[in-house]
């Protein structure tokens, strides 16, 4: 209540006071109904309330006050205070609990009022802070209606000046115009009047001239004249001849010759210049139809319309440039020919370099713009694609690269005596090409041989100690394939090598000049070698197939064959045999046979591969 | 470079022998003639006034003095110091006098352009043609000699008549539609006549020998027209130099436009090379310089030494704000000189009274510009080569050749100013004139060229 009376004015925040004072009181006493609504009606009255109030029942007017009330009662619609009379002479007694109803009723009727009037005030308050709030608002809005308004006759005072202003200066420039008009005219006047004035001096000038020259002539002045002690001779030697009509005529004609002469000069070099042209120009087209035949021959290949009636014009140009002589006979046909022609090819190339910035445009567009999802799709696979045959390739490399080891420790090493006839048809003619290079290679590798045998010799006295740790050994692997390591196999192939060259001497010595195709062929034919020999390093398990394999294939060809294998051995070696014995029956046989061997090699190792666990 | 002595001389009037061996010069009322090589006095003739005008005959047999004030030209003859002339016009008075291609006639113009008096020094035969014109250049020679072109005026209209040097018949007259003609000029060929219309108005026209009208040039309208013009030797292009300081070259096929040139304060392209005409320290690098040294070091110490520095790229020219109000305004291109070759054009903008521009007509383009410090006075090409020799007034002359430029110090006391100069036809020696005092300058020889110009930092 506090925060609002600050609100209030101060008259009205005295008497909400007042108000306060007597509502508390009023509560606290439940008696005083009346003088609430007294008060709330009048403010004057609430001055001497207590005096009224002590006044208002005393013991005299009991009967008086309670009638009063009862009246007052009834009026405002409360049930009468007494009792309801029998008889209508009775006296009406005061009924005491129609007298607590009502002052019951009262009560809550007074206590709703209050309510209702807290509520009011509070409205009211409300109320009043609003409008005053509206007040400010009014006011200021106001104020602002009053700037702007000033504001407004302030531009408006302003257009009027400017406006004015624009009026004067379109007034002056309609001035500097009729000005500039008046002036314009005044020259053209005083143009015309200095032209006109001009030609009078002129004139009179000319008068005057003529008749100083008149006087100047007419006076026979003594003083014009001249002396010369003598004539000299004219300097070409010749006399000065009499001017007569011929001289007139040959003047004219020397003038019409020196005329002509110039003209043929100029012609001459226009001639010389348009000869120089023309073989640019014919040199050009021939430089043009050989640059641009070549590339319309693969235009026509793809039957392009265009290029191809092109095609036919160049070679018609070709057959006129073949009558050349002729040129030189009349110009205007052939220059029109000639500058046909020219444009024709320059058309063509034009075109042509125009496609080639296309695609370079293209090219580029795919190169920076990586926006299209297709097409770096397209390039994404196109990498992935490049990155395996790179892939591919790199391993193709290595084996070839261990194959060329393998050949140099090992010749005679059963694989590749079984991939010696592996090579394919179309790859014959670079096989051929590498072939001196092979033979070099061959040297070397005799060379080597001679050192192994030697070797060999050496060896061959520890063979059988060799040989009784090798049996011991081969248990052993096939007891634990997994631990097998690498070097032993090397050690493996040297020794099978050796104990094959020792024992099929012959065999070697006859197979030596296939041997050396065999290896080129394990060179290019990457797909057959690759395949078998790529398993040897990747895996223990496929490295150790092989080199038992290559064991039990050697042990088989030398027959030492002391130890019985277990149950899956024998089926590849079986095979092995047999491909052996296949390959080598096709040897001799035709590159076709050579070729089918070496896929079914190819298809056997791919089975055998299957086969592995 | 060696320097003669130096002689007398009065009116700028000095001038080289046609056939190159003698050298005629002006004292007073002298005239003295030397021979070219070892310069002594040859002969030593006296006029009756001081003499005004010299001009040799083709065939360097005669020279003539005209003395305009008393209306009197006085020819010698070489061969016979005996033998004299003399022409009086008398009280028609005397403007000017010019010889005949022929050597034998001479062409006086009297005074109000009255009339031109052809004397012949064969007969007794006097001619006259009327109506000249009061022009720039009114007379004009074939190169051949053959035929002479006269601007005339009559009935206030612009005529020209061409006559046959020979006989003085009038081959062809005809009006040309020019308001107030202001020069004529023949091609090197004799064949196309050049006629330019007054500086008000742009017009340039070009008749054939025969009279006929072969093409109207006009570049632009209502502001000041044609200043210069000149023919190249090979009559291929007729440089036009106008007040809007470009020069324009027309071809002799369309007698189109093919290029113009403007003069530009500022020289942006980086490939054009500006030299700049600078101070130099006289201790500093004597022997850069081709003259002997004790000769340079007799040099008055007043006068500083000069060089040439290559600025870079963007240059800025001295620019002269032309006065509005006064006649002749200081704008336009004054001065326009072919190289005997064709390869060269070189240009003077007055606006720029500096620089001297030099275009590769190969090329139509700026090939290099030369700044001096002082303005120009007069430049002029080597009649054998492309060399360009300038003089500035001042006591230096400068030569430039496509191989680089020099600046060379007059040797001498005094002050030697040079306001003019003149080749020699072999382009071996030169005269140096100035206000009373003459030298010969020798180059070297073809051989020592190469060393003269060898500059370090030249272009190539």
């Amino acid at each position: 209540m506090g925060e609002w009376m600050t609100v209030t004015d101060p008259d009205l925040s005295s008497e909400s006071k007042n108000i306060c004072q007597y509502t508390s009181e009023t509560k606290m006493s439940p008696s005083s109904l009346y003088s609430q609504q007294v008060l709330c009606s009048s403010i004057p009255l609430s001055k001497n309330v207590h005096s009224f109030f002590s006044a208002f029942c005393t013991e005299e007017n009991i009967e008086q006050s309670i009638s009063y009330l009862d009246q007052e009662l009834t009026t405002f619609g409360f049930p009468s205070l007494y009792e309801e009379s029998k008889g209508k002479d009775t006296k009406r007694e005061l009924n005491i609990v129609a007298v607590l109803n009502c002052m019951n009723e009262l009560l809550v009727l007074q206590r709703k009022n209050l309510l209702a009037q807290e509520n009011v005030e509070t409205q009211n308050l409300k109320l009043g802070s609003d409008m005053d709030h509206l007040q400010n608002c009014y006011a200021k809005l106001k104020e602002q209606l009053e700037t702007s308004r000033r504001e407004m006759i302030g531009l408006q005072e302003r257009d009027r000046q400017l406006q004015c202003k624009n009026r004067n200066l379109h007034q002056l420039l309609k001035n500097e115009k009729d000005e500039v008009q008046k002036l314009q005219n005044i020259i053209a006047s005083r143009a015309t009047q200095y032209n006109h004035d001009m030609k009078r001096k002129e004139r009179e000038y000319n008068k005057l001239k003529e008749r100083l020259h008149q006087l100047v002539m007419n006076k026979k002045d003594k003083k014009i004249a001249m002396e010369v002690l003598n004539y000299v001779g004219r300097a070409d030697g010749k006399r000065g001849s009499w001017r007569t009509g011929k001289t007139e005529a040959r003047n004219e004609d020397e003038m019409y010759k020196i005329l002509l002469n110039d003209y043929e000069y100029r012609q001459k070099q226009i001639l010389m210049e348009n000869a120089e042209l023309k073989k640019v120009l014919q040199q050009m087209k021939k430089e043009m139809i050989s640059l641009l035949s070549p590339q319309k021959q693969k235009p026509r290949e793809r039957a392009d319309d265009s290029t191809g009636t092109v095609l036919s014009d160049a070679e018609e140009d070709a057959g006129e440039l073949s009558r050349e002589s002729l040129w030189d006979l009349s110009c205007e046909t052939v220059r029109e020919q000639l500058t046909n022609s020219i444009r024709k090819q320059w058309r063509i190339l034009k075109s042509h370099v125009e496609k080639l910035d296309n695609q370079v445009s293209k090219v580029h567009l795919e190169g920076f713009n990586d926006e299209d999802v297709i097409s770096r799709q397209d390039h994404e696979q196109e990498t992935e694609k490049l990155e395996l045959e790179i892939q591919q390739c790199k391993e193709m490399i290595k084996t070839q690269q261990q194959l060329l080891q393998q050949l140099a420790t090992a010749c005679d090493d059963d694989t590749t005596s079984l991939l010696r006839d592996c090579y394919l048809l179309e790859e014959k003619e670079r096989l051929k090409e590498e072939w001196s290079l092979f033979k070099e290679q061959k040297k070397n590798f005799e060379k080597e041989r001679r050192s192994f045998t030697d070797a060999a010799i050496r060896l061959g006295l520890e063979r059988k100690a060799f040989e009784e740790e090798r049996a011991s050994w081969l248990k052993q692997q096939f007891l634990n394939m997994t631990t097998f390591d690498h070097q032993n196999s090397e050690n493996m192939k040297l020794f099978s090598a050796f104990s094959g060259s020792s024992d099929r001497d012959s065999l070697t010595v006859h197979s030596r000049p296939r041997q050396k195709k065999p290896h080129g062929v394990s060179n290019g034919s990457p797909v057959c070698t690759s395949k078998l020999t790529k398993s040897l390093p990747a895996s223990p398990s496929t490295s150790d197939f092989c080199q038992t394999r290559s064991c039990a294939s050697e042990h088989s060809s030398i027959n030492v064959l002391n130890i019985t294998p277990e149950e899956p051995k024998p089926n590849p070696v079986g095979r092995e045999g047999t491909n052996q014995k296949w390959s080598m029956a096709s040897r001799p046989g035709s590159q076709e046979g050579c070729y089918s061997g070496c896929s079914s090699t190819y298809r056997n190792s791919h089975v055998e591969k299957d086969d592995l666990p | 470079m060696n320097f003669s002595e130096v002689f007398k001389l009065s009116s700028l009037l000095c001038k080289f022998s046609p056939d190159g061996k003698y050298l005629a010069s002006c004292v007073q009322y002298r005239l003295v003639i030397r021979d070219v090589n070892t310069l002594q006095i040859l002969q030593l003739y006296t006029c009756l006034d001081q003499i005004q005008h010299i001009e040799w005959s083709a065939d360097s047999l005669f020279i003539l003095c005209a003395m305009y004030k008393r209306g009197l030209v006085q020819v010698w003859s070489l061969e016979q110091p005996e033998w004299h002339c003399r022409i009086d016009e008398g009280s028609a008075g005397l403007v000017a006098s010019c010889w005949s291609p022929d050597g034998r006639h001479i062409l006086n113009t009297t005074e109000f352009h009255l009339r031109i008096t052809v004397w012949s020094l064969c007969t007794k035969s006097v001619s006259y043609i009327k109506y000249p014109k009061a022009c720039q250049q009114g007379i004009a020679f074939t190169r051949d000699g053959r035929y002479m072109a006269l601007a005339e005026r009559r009935d206030c209209k612009d005529h020209v008549s061409i006559f046959v040097c020979s006989d003085w018949q009038l081959l062809r007259h005809f009006d040309t539609e020019t308001q107030d003609l202001a020069g004529i000029e023949w091609a090197p060929n004799g064949c196309v006549l050049a006629v330019w219309d007054t500086c008000l108005e742009y017009k340039v026209l070009l008749y054939s020998l025969d009279g006929r009208l072969l093409s109207a040039y006009c570049a632009y309208e209502w502001s000041l027209g044609v200043k210069s013009v000149a023919w190249s030797p090979s009559s291929q292009f007729l440089a036009v130099g106008s007040y809007d300081g470009k020069v324009r070259i027309l071809n002799h096929v369309t007698w189109k436009m093919i290029t113009e040139f403007g003069h530009p304060a500022t020289v942006n392209n980086p490939k054009t090379v500006v030299y700049k005409e600078a101070e130099k320290n006289p201790q500093l690098a004597l022997g850069r310089l081709a003259f002997p040294a004790p000769r340079a070091a007799a040099s008055p110490a007043s006068n500083t030494e000069s060089k040439y520095e290559i600025a870079s790229a963007p240059v800025s020219l001295q620019t002269l704000k032309p006065i509005a109000d006064r006649a002749n305004p200081k704008i336009g291109v004054g001065a326009l000189a072919f190289s005997p070759d064709n390869y060269f054009l070189a240009t003077r903008s007055d606006s720029v009274p500096n620089a001297v521009w030099i275009w590769d007509i190969q090329k139509l383009r700026l090939f290099v510009v030369l700044e001096q410090l002082s303005p120009v006075r007069s430049f002029q090409w080597d009649p054998q080569q492309p060399r360009l020799a300038i003089c500035t007034g001042g006591s230096k002359v400068y030569l430039w050749s496509p191989a680089g430029c020099l600046s060379v110090q007059v040797p001498g006391e005094g002050d030697f100013q040079v306001l003019s100069l003149c080749w020699h036809f072999s382009g071996d020696s030169m005269a140096l004139l100035s206000k009373d005092h003459f030298c010969l300058c020798f180059l070297e020889t073809e051989e020592r060229v190469g060393t003269a110009f060898g500059r370090p930092g030249d272009h190539t």
